[in-house]
């Protein structure tokens, strides 16, 4: 009798203990799993802070190339040009040293234009709000769709690095919303409230879904925006409305 | 053995099916587990009406179960896993092995007679799962484990395969001992079952909503 209770005994201690070794084997797995995630997306994350720093260092410098280099060469011959055009008394060869000029004051805008799209000067000299604005004048010269910035901020004490990649961001959501969104107005709010600094953008454009979107890798755009703000730790949020789209970007003033 | 318990867990087993069908957007794990849902729906089924309530005899039923169990779990991982050598050598090993023991057996017989095929079973998952953890550390997709289908299905049937499996490897013993009230261990097998069975249930719905498309 005691031989068949210790038998039964052993068959509830063996399965519970058979239980238990499952549950920590899968437990372990669980853990170590989310560990090596988390060791993959920091490094992930690393890499993709490094090559935006490059890209924007690269940038720099090949803005200041351009500004300082070729548009000055560009400069000097136009001044040689009008020189020229004025010692000149051959009527034919005036009209030839007016259009080479043309055609020079076509080159120096557009590498001016280059030079903008590469580093806008006015984002590290007047900052975020100022380049935003300026950007989006030029918009407003060059498309029929009107873009608006409202605050009531008179700075924005984000470090240069993190404006860059805002900057970037609305640029990249507003060649979107010309591209493919067909909208007549955009606004874009900045608003300060308890050290979060929150970008509101609003289009009455085509609605899209961003995640949607992100997930089915349509384009490079959509990438380019979620990678600029996990890089600087701000966060998207889509909301829905009637009509067009909105986001909100939420980024914390470490800046105290 | 509790009767409530017994009856609730036969009841629970069709739940997972309903689920199944309910569910407009299955994603492809659990489109490979359908075989097993539906083995466990009419298991559940058959227990209820056939050995239940019009008392059929249970030894046949058992032996064509087990059967069924091994080839629905071996479609499972093998659609899973894709290792169609592997799985076909185990599937000709099972086949021989049943029909082997298929000979000397006999619905009049003391006792189950089945420890090999118990055996196997449990090696295939436990292998298959192994295989599978080793697929996942490799691979490293970037989804933790909780949130796949495949991690609740897989850790469901490791749980129920080896919590299982002493009372199945003594099943004999315990059977031909006269000592012992076999029903008593049964409970443990009820248990596991009904682990097995809410945890279907609830990744069945689960994959329904949230966790893959």
């Amino acid at each position: 009798m005691e031989s068949t209770n210790k038998v039964g005994t052993l068959i509830l201690i063996g399965t519970g203990l058979i239980f238990i070794l499952v549950l920590v084997v899968l437990s372990l797995a669980v853990f170590y799993q989310s560990y090596v995630m988390k060791m993959k997306r920091n490094e992930a994350e690393l890499l993709l802070k490094t090559s935006l720093d490059s890209e924007n260092q690269e940038r720099k410098r090949i803005a200041a190339d351009i500004h300082d280099g070729i548009s000055g060469d560009l400069n000097a011959i136009r001044n040689f040009l009008t020189v020229l055009h004025k010692s000149e008394k051959d009527s034919e060869k005036k009209l030839l040293f007016e259009d080479i000029k043309l055609g020079v004051e076509a080159a120096i805008e557009n590498t001016r234009l280059v030079s903008y799209r590469l580093m806008p000067p006015l984002l590290e000299s007047s900052g975020f709000l100022v380049a935003i604005e300026d950007y989006f004048e030029r918009l407003n010269t060059k498309t029929k769709a009107c873009f608006v910035i409202s605050t009531k901020l008179d700075k924005f004490e984000l470090p240069h690095e993190i404006s860059y990649e805002l900057f970037r961001v609305i640029q990249e959501f507003t060649t979107n919303m010309i591209k493919y969104g067909g909208i007549s107005k955009c606004e874009v709010i900045v608003s300060y409230d308890n050290h979060l600094y929150t970008i509101t953008i609003l289009d009455d454009g085509k609605p899209f879904d961003f995640k949607e979107m992100y997930s089915l890798s349509q384009g490079t755009g959509l990438k380019n925006i979620s990678s600029r703000l996990k890089v600087i730790n701000a966060s998207l949020i889509q909301k829905s409305i009637s009509k067009g789209n909105q986001f909100e970007i939420s980024i914390k003033n470490s800046i105290k | 053995m509790n009767e409530p318990l017994l009856i609730f867990t036969k009841i629970i087993g069709i739940f997972p099916l309903v689920i199944y069908f309910l569910n407009k957007k299955v994603n492809k794990v659990t489109v490979y587990l359908l075989p097993f849902i539906f083995l466990t729906a009419f298991a559940s089924l058959y227990e209820l009406i056939g050995t239940d309530l019009l008392k059929f005899q249970t030894k046949y039923w058992f032996r064509i179960y087990m059967f069924l169990e091994f080839f629905t779990i071996l479609y499972f991982y093998y659609k899973l896993l894709q290792y169609k050598i592997i799985y076909t050598l185990l599937a000709i090993l099972y086949l021989i092995l049943y029909f082997y023991l298929l000979i000397d057996w006999s619905p009049s017989q003391k006792g189950f007679n089945d420890l090999p095929l118990n055996i196997m079973i449990t090696l295939v998952v436990v292998f298959s799962s192994c295989l599978w953890f080793v697929n996942v550390f490799t691979k490293l997709e970037d989804k933790p484990l909780y949130e796949r289908t495949d991690f609740f299905y897989i850790s469901s049937f490791l749980i129920y395969f080896t919590g299982t499996f002493l009372v199945f490897l003594m099943a004999d013993y315990l059977s031909n001992d006269p000592n012992y009230k076999i029903l008593d261990y049964w409970t443990l097998i009820v248990v596991f079952n009904l682990i097995l069975r809410t945890t279907l249930i609830f990744t069945v719905w689960k994959a329904q909503i949230k966790l893959e498309h």
